[in-house]
């Protein structure tokens, strides 16, 4: 997958660093070229200088709406920025923004960008928002057979009751506020759903969010 | 956090929520009604999504700015819209507002 | 009426200073420290705050929610975009007015970030030395309404089709009307039958796209 990382700081060039070597194209972007000193002389992908979300830059860097985008510069307003530009003006899907303020992230949530405030295991969660179908579980039972997952409804999803899905999801976080669903309960998009199940109606669960029906 | 109200932690509560043609702008308000017409407008650079609320007493507007679809709004669904809204164009209209899908 | 100010550079400051001149009632913010000790004190109808313009808490202080204009006048575009949202999004601000530090990023400044009018001081600048020495060209010279509206100049050259016209036969389209033709440093009022000779600087308000109309009404076919 083709991925444009803004803000080569310490999220930024270890994302950088785990997806060049997991096989993805990968341009990092930095208002300093001395920041991509933090990559490492093996670092395999490309790198940019200039402004995130300067729409010539992001065209030089490749940008297609089947890109993916993490704006992870230690400026909030300039990832929120980037995203924008990134989903609106470019038609990108898979965007995600580190915000550092957690309120306002929930505003940001509302403008349709998914965001991740949280500063520790960042890397992990940000990558979960942009490959969220590489069945990442947050917790698994000592008995090993059931897992916890954590995934945000798409598109494909939106509108449908938590019944329908057929998965236990256990509680839904929208907007910053959790909520515990009843089977009626109607996803919207940018939900974040906890989602409890074997792996098997895991992958089912993961099935329907990447559009494909399964049997159920 | 200012006007937000924390929404309990039940499914889809309605409570506190204003009919349209009392609601008052520039202050936080909940008001629930079905959705008439969906506008995208994807003019070049500005895509934006207007939709039309309509209650037992009046219509409102809410906008999503940098959206062309919003997943599961769609005429005749229902819908619970909490924000702040303005009177400028002489109807209630949010920008950007919480939306809780009903039936 | 009550106008946040957001930035206490010296445009904020200025803007506060004689804003409250005319009797508004000034809430003006700025992060740094040292910026806001500059605003001058002891004017009643200006309240200085120290915060982020870009938190919800800083605008509540300044009380957004009962504010008819947010300026977003900072050096830095990004944070003016993101006060502009959330005085739209999250006050329900009337009016939204921007400042653009770099005409780079102007595309940006509209009704995506909530902005309502935005200001670029590069912009202006070129368009009024463009207004100064530009003959027998359509220079626009300034936005309102959202943008729906814009006021235009052309100073008629030799050869202007409007030339001996009176303004009641220029063929303007129907979405605009002639403001004021300045000649020879006076403004003359645009009656319909004042005759228009060349050196004349015509301004015309039109709202819609219409500028390729009024050059050819103007300027001439191209």
């Amino acid at each position: 997958m083709h991925m444009i990382i803004v803000g080569c700081g310490r999220v930024g060039s270890s994302l950088a660093r785990q997806l060049t070597a997991e096989g993805h194209d990968v341009v990092i972007i930095d208002r300093n070229a001395s920041a991509f000193r933090r990559l490492g002389d093996d670092y395999a992908g490309r790198t940019l200088t200039g402004i995130g979300f300067d729409r010539d830059l992001l065209i030089e860097a490749g940008i297609t709406k089947d890109s993916a985008v993490m704006a992870v510069t230690s400026g909030d307003n300039s990832n929120i920025l980037i995203a924008r530009v990134a989903r609106e003006m470019f038609g990108v899907e898979r965007v995600v923004a580190r915000i550092y303020d957690p309120r306002r992230a929930a505003i940001y949530e509302r403008v349709g960008i998914a965001t991740v405030a949280t500063v520790a295991w960042t890397s992990k969660r940000i990558l979960r928002t942009i490959l969220p179908h590489q069945g990442v579980v947050d917790w698994t039972d000592p008995s090993s057979s059931y897992h916890l997952a954590e995934r945000r409804v798409s598109a494909s999803l939106a509108g449908h009751t938590v019944e329908s899905t057929g998965s236990n999801i256990v509680l839904i976080n929208r907007n910053g506020t959790a909520q515990l669903p009843t089977p009626s309960t109607l996803l919207q998009d940018s939900d974040v759903v906890h989602v409890l199940g074997t792996s098997a109606q895991l992958e089912e669960f993961d099935r329907q969010l990447a559009g494909k029906q399964g049997d159920h | 956090m200012f006007g937000r109200k924390k929404q309990p932690v039940v499914d889809t509560s309605i409570a506190g929520t204003t009919p349209i043609a009392e609601a008052q702008a520039r202050t936080t308000v909940t008001i629930t009604g079905q959705v008439i017409r969906m506008q995208s407008r994807p003019a070049s650079d500005l895509p934006t999504m207007v939709v039309s609320i309509k209650d037992a007493t009046g219509t409102a507007t809410a906008t999503w700015t940098g959206r062309r679809s919003m997943g599961g709004i769609a005429l005749g669904r229902h819908i619970v819209i909490t924000g702040v809204a303005t009177h400028t164009t002489g109807l209630l209209t949010f920008v950007n507002p919480e939306y809780q899908l009903l039936a | 009426m009550k106008i946040i100010i957001a930035g206490a550079g010296s445009v904020g400051r200025y803007m506060a200073e004689e804003l409250s001149k005319l009797g508004h009632d000034i809430f003006i913010l700025d992060n740094d420290a040292k910026a806001i000790s500059r605003v001058v004190a002891g004017n009643p109808r200006v309240t200085s705050i120290l915060g982020d313009g870009c938190e919800i808490d800083t605008l509540t202080k300044a009380g957004a929610h009962d504010a008819d204009v947010v300026a977003a006048v900072t050096g830095d575009d990004e944070d003016n975009l993101v006060i502009s949202l959330l005085a739209k999004q999250e006050f329900a601000v009337p009016r939204v007015v921007a400042r653009v530090n770099y005409p780079s990023n102007e595309w940006m400044f509209n009704g995506m970030w909530g902005v309502d009018v935005s200001v670029s001081t590069p912009h202006l600048l070129t368009a009024l030395v463009e207004e100064a020495v530009a003959v027998g060209s359509l220079v626009k010279l300034l936005s309102l309404e959202h943008g729906k509206a814009g006021l235009n100049e052309v100073t008629l050259a030799e050869g202007s089709p409007a030339i001996g016209s009176t303004i009641a036969n220029l063929k303007l389209p129907r979405e605009s009307a002639v403001v004021a033709v300045i000649r020879d440093g006076h403004v003359v009022v645009p009656t319909p039958d004042i005759v228009l000779n060349a050196g004349d600087e015509v301004l015309v308000l039109a709202t819609g796209d219409v500028e390729a109309e009024i050059s050819r009404a103007l300027i001439g076919p191209k």
